[in-house]
């Protein structure tokens, strides 16, 4: 059987912010598009982190309208795979780092621009549907 | 404001015998990232979120029980806490998830959930009418969108 790649399952294109960014508007982008990441790109289009649901609380209770995307990015967060990496070995990375999503870098053009991103609910609605697969198949 | 104005109400819930390829299923349909796993009284047992189902892709999930692989939770939180007091709870322990607890029964019975994205929401303060807010913040040109050349 072909072996899945990272491309079958990834969604392309990312929701980004700019290292200026309020932390007022990075919550209002995670909440109108309902996602739990977004990736901060520098004026270069060039990932420098990543701000979670998880490390916007750090700032609660602040004025978050003065804090930027810049001061709570999490770089950490950066765990790059490329579009040909199998799903088992992208999974085991996520499950290795304790994250819930992988950010897709192309090679080809050599920048390592953003491409799209991975997230853990796609690969949860994965495991639920294989079985009805198998059986289909 | 309080943990019971801004907490998910309700939460989804499975039996510790339940399998779970079924954790996965009640995942999938109801776009929940945690499955409050309860025992046979209804009391909190434990949770299972995606992190501990990624660590089972690939194995035969449909023979696996939720009570192996679920994280075993001990945090009680009652509705009318402030929101600050769970903030800092979530802080400290790490855990993004909590499961709130009808204080007026004796059993743990799981009334809902809070969930740090809850925590974003309030902090976005957008107020009713979502399709104006993503109008409006369309609008914004902070947001990036692009396609590198060569991937499509």
């Amino acid at each position: 059987m072909h072996k899945e790649s990272v491309a079958q399952c990834m969604r392309r294109g990312a929701i980004t912010c700019s290292e200026e960014t309020s932390l007022h508007f990075v919550a209002q982008i995670m909440v109108v598009n309902r996602i739990r990441y977004c990736a901060v790109l520098n004026e270069m289009h060039e990932v420098k982190g990543l701000i979670s649901a998880d490390n916007m609380i750090n700032a609660f209770g602040k004025d978050f309208d003065q804090i930027t995307a810049k001061e709570i990015l999490n770089r950490d967060m950066i765990v790059t795979v490329s579009l040909d990496t199998p799903i088992e070995e992208a999974v085991a990375l996520m499950a290795k780092k304790g994250i819930e999503h992988l950010i897709v870098v192309s090679e080809k053009t050599g920048s390592r621009a953003v491409i799209g991103m991975v997230y853990a609910s796609d690969i949860v609605s994965r495991m639920a549907r294989r079985k009805e697969q198998e059986a289909l198949s | 404001m309080k943990i019971c104005d801004l907490m998910h109400k309700g939460v989804i819930s499975c039996f510790t015998e339940d399998s779970v390829q079924d954790v996965a299923k009640m995942m999938d349909d109801h776009q929940f990232r945690s499955v409050v796993v309860v025992n046979e009284r209804g009391e909190v047992w434990g949770l299972i979120t995606y992190r501990e189902m990624l660590s089972r892709y690939g194995e035969n999930i449909s023979k696996l029980k939720a009570r192996d692989i679920m994280r075993q939770y001990r945090i009680e939180v009652d509705p009318q806490w402030p929101v600050e007091r769970a903030v800092e709870l979530m802080k400290r322990l790490h855990y993004y998830h909590l499961i709130i607890v009808d204080p007026h029964v004796g059993t743990k019975w799981p009334v809902g959930i809070l969930t740090s994205f809850d925590v974003v929401k309030y902090m976005a303060q957008l107020e009713a009418g979502h399709f104006e807010q993503m109008l409006k913040l369309g609008r914004e040109d902070t947001i990036h969108s692009f396609s590198p050349e060569g991937t499509n």
